[in-house]
């Protein structure tokens, strides 16, 4: 047994009795961050249920031409709302949910460094989104704009303008409480002896999304708060009959928005980059590499943000310089790609779900980057921008790329949550399934987009009509495959054959050391870092 | 963990964290300088 074992048993008998308290107060006053991590989950899951219903009912819509069940300006409410639940209620959470679970055991530590705030960081968002939800129901209906707020046209969404940017700050501030919480807990709490290049994966991709969420997400509060100041205080900072600039907004949303996409891509890269190895039966290929690729990427993703408003017109220069710089993020994105691959390279490979859809990842983010490519060259872009084309990118990135990442790692580390194995036979069915619908359903919205498609539009031309037709059969396939994720998962928390500590035969680090499932209280003192736990490719000598 | 121990970490803790969330806030406040002096 290894000596971190030993010293995690040795606490567990101490403190058999104090597990969690019942009842509901349970999850509501509780500051475990298990517990908080599970709550993230759930909310997470519940809100891609809301935001695929949306997306369910942009698809049936859009099932043929012409205008069917909704009217057009419910159907531009389901856009911006369909987008603003997922990014941040469904993948942020997801994201935060897993970093909560895993990251004080895979670093040794015995919980998030600020408890509390974690507890008030997650309570935030249920009313943040019920805010948010509940415009929906008030006179005018919910924001419409898209999720990118750009005024004018926000500063016309009526009674849910207020309750839209009140929400928004409540995200923000729950992202920057859950970001400061997780710097904090990976800088002052690892077990000694692991140095920041012997952690794992997860926990860097981690430490690196949380700066850019403490960066980031002010500068969005800031953009909404000049939204509301113009709106109900007078001020004209997007406003040109008074002085101001509503390009402005732009430049300030996608100085947020564009990290925003890597931060709901890098801890999908600390996912995959530990499950690949663990299913390969190798170390992780280049792991230095890994680390440096991931802040390159983060370093990048401030200087790229114009690359979203080329049509907006700036000068040759402007368009030039973040035309390149955007094609340099394929250099260390495909660092990683290759990498991956490399760990794969000769490995004893087997191929269970979190494997599949690991793998799947690799592949079907890798289009998505690819178009992303073709996006960023400027005379492409006049022909691309606003089309399907775009809609078919961000979604082969966020739901094959961010989802099909947090799905992987609930798989993954399912067995670990509740200490039964999942069905294997149903979560490969899930699998399969997710992916097969996820390419019927985003696929053709490259040839829609190509062929001259616009986005946020509830009818189009009729030459369209079957791309549009396949994509909306796809949408409600993938939507209803979802409920097997579902069923998998409840059962699992129910019972199943009992899982190892280890669970997977290849895993290593500090999280497979203590038992399945974990105990309520890990590493109340910091264990030994055995050499066979290091997830380092040059601290294990290969 | 001793007491003294779980002291240290606590109040090293609770610095970075101030120090982080003072930059998120000196994000927000630096940036409604900026802009609205653009």
């Amino acid at each position: 047994m290894s000596n971190a074992h030993a010293a995690h048993d040795g606490h567990h008998d101490d403190h058999e009795h104090h597990g969690p308290p019942p009842g509901l107060m349970r999850w509501i006053k509780t500051t475990n961050h298990k517990d908080l991590g599970t709550l993230y989950l759930w909310f997470s899951f519940t809100m891609f249920m809301i935001g695929g219903m949306m997306a369910l009912v942009i698809r049936a819509e859009l099932f043929q031409p012409g205008l069917q069940l909704v009217d057009p300006g419910f159907f531009n409410q389901m856009t911006t709302m369909h987008a603003l639940v997922m990014i941040f209620g469904g993948v942020m959470p997801g994201f935060v949910g897993l970093a909560n679970w895993m990251i004080p055991m895979m670093i040794g530590a015995s919980d998030l460094a600020l408890p509390r705030i974690n507890n008030w960081g997650f309570w935030l968002l249920p009313f943040a989104f019920l805010l948010l939800l509940s415009t929906l129901l008030v006179p005018g209906g919910g924001p419409a704009a898209g999720w990118t707020m750009y005024p004018p046209l926000v500063l016309q969404s009526a009674d849910a303008l207020p309750m839209l940017i009140f929400a928004v700050h409540l995200m923000g501030i729950s992202s920057i409480t859950g970001a400061i919480n997780i710097v904090v807990t990976i800088l002052n709490m690892r077990t000694p002896g692991m140095t920041l290049l012997k952690m794992p994966l997860f926990v860097w991709t981690w430490l690196i999304t949380a700066y850019l969420l403490i960066a980031v997400m002010p500068v969005l509060a800031g953009a909404v708060t000049m939204l509301l100041t113009d709106s109900f205080f007078g001020t004209t900072f997007f406003n040109a009959a008074g002085g101001g600039d509503p390009v402005m907004f732009q430049h300030i949303f996608w100085f947020f928005g564009h990290p925003e996409v890597y931060i709901m891509i890098l801890p999908a890269f600390g996912i995959v980059s530990m499950i690949v190895p663990t299913f390969a039966r190798k170390h992780l290929f280049g792991y230095d590499s890994m680390v440096y690729a991931v802040a390159s990427i983060a370093f990048l993703s401030f200087i790229v943000w114009a690359h979203h408003m080329f049509t907006v017109g700036m000068p040759v220069a402007g368009e030039l310089f973040f035309m390149f710089a955007t094609m340099l993020i394929a250099v260390p994105t495909g660092v990683k790609v290759f990498n991956w691959v490399a760990t794969m390279w000769k490995g004893s490979m087997t191929f269970e779900t979190p494997m599949l859809f690991a793998i799947a990842f690799i592949f079907l983010f890798t289009i998505g980057g690819f178009s992303g490519l073709m996006l960023a060259i400027v005379p492409a872009d006049f022909q691309y921008h606003d089309t399907y084309f775009v809609v078919a990118h961000f979604h082969y990135v966020l739901v094959p790329g961010a989802v099909f990442s947090i799905m992987a790692g609930v798989y993954y580390w399912l067995p670990k949550w509740t200490g039964h194995m999942y069905n294997e036979r149903v979560g490969q069915l899930h699998f399969w399934l997710t992916t097969i619908f996820v390419n019927v359903t985003f696929f053709p919205q490259h040839f829609s987009g190509l062929a001259g498609m616009p986005r946020r539009i509830p009818d189009y031309a009729v030459q369209f009509t079957e791309f549009n037709m396949i994509s909306s059969v796809g949408a409600f396939g993938f939507g209803f495959s979802q409920l097997i994720l579902l069923y998998v998962v409840v059962s699992c928390i129910r019972g199943g054959k009992p899982a190892t500590s280890r669970v997977w035969e290849g895993a290593r680090g500090l999280e497979w050391t203590v038992a399945s499932p974990a105990p309520y209280h890990t590493f109340e003192t910091p264990p030994d870092l055995p050499d066979e736990e290091i997830t380092s490719a040059q601290e294990a000598h290969v | 963990m001793n007491a003294d121990r779980k002291n240290s970490l606590r109040r090293r803790n609770i610095a970075l964290a101030v120090v982080l969330g003072g930059l998120a806030v000196g994000f927000y406040v630096a940036f409604f300088v900026v802009v609205g002096n653009s």
